[in-house]
């Protein structure tokens, strides 16, 4: 499991902030757009707290199930934050926890915490654009892809959302040709965002399907992920979001891994 | 052979016929609800929500393994091995854990029964842990009970930590978290923004549950040759000066963790021998060491060092003690292609003086002594190198890895491959080998070449 579940911790981690589609900046206009979606999907409130869970659907019908409570601090707005996850379920996985350490511009730091070993393990930096947990999310998905990987432009508007069109600078460790992801006007929350292969046929689809106010804040509380060219799914659900709690930096520590914080988690 | 047949047909049906009933359950799970859920925080499926304060997880495993070691060479996967033993595991296991807060207290208890047919006990009830943690102040936590403990950064390689392992866990195929036992301790951690404290008492010795011929067979130096004859080492006296105590400074710095070590108290494997008890003992040890580990390219690099001070022989001219030695190790882990990750490890390991134990040995009139040739010493340099090799398929479901120590000091190596399919989230089903090999049949790894063996685990969360 352990092989498995570390993925999620490269994955889940950034999920407080939903940061589904994190965009760079181009020209003036397009750039205000991507730095305002940025920081209404990652970065809002100071910190925050979700109880979440997660079901992965696979491409014969058969369920998977997550649940997990997510801590998150910015240290920065737009800039690097700090992340604890708080497996409950499934069994197997029950306080299995995830640390990491966020670094926009260069390589995170990651820890798993395997209780049925009393191991804290230290996560290579892998492969971003790869599935965790059999689950359709990819890691960069949520932790946002580097700011300056994507190359946009203003394809469409109307009345209440923009359509960027994406393009990546180098196709290095990317399986996408480019992506279209549409942004609304109100909230700045990226809705959709569909990704198109080399012959510009959609294969891959995550859509922003509920949007909840906590504490005056439009919140994603839940997401889902296509794979469309077999099928699979999934799909994760926010709930109890908590936003300037005033979080401590210390309570993203190897003290947490190892005895998660239960004041920060009810 | 039909005996070994018959268990794993028997294996086999009986895995089929516990897999049939959850088959027909999974229509009638929970997640229906997923799309019915509405409204600001209702609406989740009833089973993920906290219904009591006690969280209760069960889990039922059964482990079957054949030594190979003759039968590989020779035609038949099975067959009974130079001991005339047939079965490396056959047992079946039940863990009820449960836990619950009271307050910020945390209580923890893993509890298990085992029908185990290769032990000589063959119903077994352990506890696996049971343990409260507890915030004395807001600095300083303990956690006291049976526990599992583990620090350091080595991956299956153990400097620093000298907690107790279980290597019978490790042959047979269990679990990887098997190869930690539990021990009776008491830790403290006192938080500071300079660093960590953690302190760890054992009152009572707890050794690693070691290879002794009742699973497995070992060289033994006074016969000369492997043998499964059991023995029972010599425990350390139960008094409060025999207790084991540890201790981890350690601090984050930028990303990079650094730790130091200490250790009191002794091998935790039965490294010494009492020639008036005629028993093998565990000498005193206390042991230094240190750590770094931290991000280095596209991977992650640690270094470890220990200084083991072998404190019954601290001369090093005593030929039944074990001599101090220093130990570093080196590792580099690595996703190399997508849901592919390597890591390696070197291992050195200095020992002090071990041409003092051979002059020692030579000076008596012991009457094989003058039949030794250095390979029956340590050698001043050991190295042995390690590779994991981990792949993921079909969405992370089914693991593929191997792990695998290699001495070039003494030409032998011990391979782990295993397969992990992970079906759902309540059956595991896995298949994997523990071989050994070397040129000699006294060195770390080539004295378990008898044990080899394959091995099958499916596991049932409930």
């Amino acid at each position: 499991m352990s092989n498995t579940f570390k993925n999620v911790g490269l994955t889940l981690l950034m999920m407080v902030g939903l940061s589904v589609f994190v965009l760079p900046v181009h020209a003036l206009p397009v750039s205000e757009i991507i730095e305002k979606s940025n920081l209404a999907a990652v970065y809002p409130g100071q910190d925050g707290r979700a109880e979440a869970r997660m079901l992965i659907v696979d491409k014969q019908g058969r369920k998977q199930f997550r649940q997990f409570t997510l801590l998150r601090r910015n240290i920065e707005q737009g800039g690097d934050q700090q992340y604890l996850v708080v497996f409950s379920r499934p069994a197997d996985v029950n306080r299995t926890t995830f640390l990491v350490e966020k670094h926009p511009g260069h390589d995170d730091d990651r820890w798993l915490y395997l209780p049925g070993l009393d191991l804290v393990k230290r996560i290579a930096a892998g492969d971003k654009r790869t599935s965790f947990v059999g689950s359709d999310f990819f890691y960069e998905d949520i932790s946002g892809r580097d700011i300056k990987a994507d190359s946009f432009e203003l394809l469409s508007e109307n009345d209440t959302h923009w359509v960027l069109k994406a393009t990546p600078r180098t196709s290095d460790g990317v399986e996408f040709a480019w992506y279209q992801v549409t942004i609304n006007k109100e909230t700045f929350l990226p809705m959709i965002a569909e990704y198109f292969d080399a012959h510009d046929k959609l294969y891959r689809r995550m859509t922003a399907t509920k949007i909840q106010e906590y504490q005056g804040i439009p919140t994603i509380t839940e997401m889902k992920a296509e794979n469309l060219a077999d099928g699979s799914y999934s799909i994760t659900q926010m709930r109890n979001v908590q936003y300037d709690l005033g979080l401590p930096s210390d309570v993203f520590t190897e003290r947490s891994l190892r005895m998660p914080p239960r004041q920060w988690l009810q | 052979m039909w005996f070994k047949a018959f268990h794993l047909l028997f294996l086999a049906v009986l895995s089929v016929s516990v897999a049939l009933p959850s088959v027909g359950a999974e229509t009638t799970d929970a997640w229906g609800a997923w799309d019915d859920s509405s409204g600001s925080d209702g609406g989740w499926p009833e089973d993920t929500e906290q219904t009591s304060p006690w969280n209760v997880l069960v889990f039922s495993e059964i482990l079957a393994g054949g030594f190979i070691s003759d039968g590989l060479f020779k035609g038949n996967l099975f067959a009974d091995n130079a001991f005339d033993e047939d079965l490396s595991a056959f047992e079946n296991r039940w863990q009820v854990k449960v836990n619950r807060y009271f307050g910020t207290s945390f209580f923890n208890a893993s509890v298990e029964l085992l029908a185990d047919g290769v032990d000589d006990d063959h119903l077994q009830v352990l506890v696996r842990e049971l343990y409260l943690d507890h915030s004395l102040t807001d600095s300083l936590t303990v956690r006291a009970g049976q526990q599992i403990l583990t620090w350091g950064t080595g991956d299956f390689v153990f400097l620093n930590d000298l907690f107790a392992k279980d290597w019978q866990a490790m042959f047979s195929g269990r679990d990887d978290s098997y190869l930690k036992a539990p021990s009776a301790s008491i830790k403290l951690t006192y938080y500071q923004d300079m660093a960590s404290l953690d302190v760890v008492c054992t009152p009572l010795f707890t050794s690693d549950n070691y290879i002794n011929g009742e699973r497995f067979g070992y060289f033994s130096p006074l016969s000369g040759e492997v043998t499964d004859q059991q023995f029972t080492a010599k425990e350390p006296d139960t008094q409060i000066e025999n207790s084991e105590l540890a201790f981890r400074l350690f601090k984050t710095l930028n990303g990079v963790e650094y730790a130091l070590y200490g250790y009191h108290g002794f091998y935790k494997q039965p490294m010494g021998f009492d020639p008036v008890a005629g028993r093998n003992t565990f000498p005193r040890l206390n042991s230094w060491g240190a750590s770094v580990r931290g991000n280095l390219g596209a991977g992650i690099a640690n270094v470890e060092m220990a200084y083991w001070d072998s404190r019954d022989d601290t001369a090093g001219d005593d030929p039944l003690t074990p001599n101090s030695k220093w130990q570093t190790l080196v590792g580099y882990e690595q996703e190399l292609i997508q849901k592919l990750t390597l890591g390696l490890q070197w291992w050195l390991q200095i020992t002090e003086d071990p041409s003092l134990q051979k002059k020692s040995v030579q000076k008596t009139d012991a009457p094989q002594s003058e039949n030794l040739s250095d390979d029956d010493f340590q050698d001043k340099y050991h190295h042995t190198l390690t590779a994991r090799i981990t792949y993921l398929t079909m969405s992370d479901k089914l693991t593929w890895s191997l792990f695998s120590f290699y001495s070039p000091s003494s030409d032998d190596f011990y391979l782990k491959p295993k397969v992990s399919y992970r079906r759902d989230d309540h059956w595991l089903f896995e298949v994997g080998g523990n071989l050994f090999g070397g040129r000699d049949n006294h060195t770390q790894w080539g004295q378990f070449e008898e044990n080899s063996n394959l091995y099958t685990r499916v596991r049932y969360h409930f």
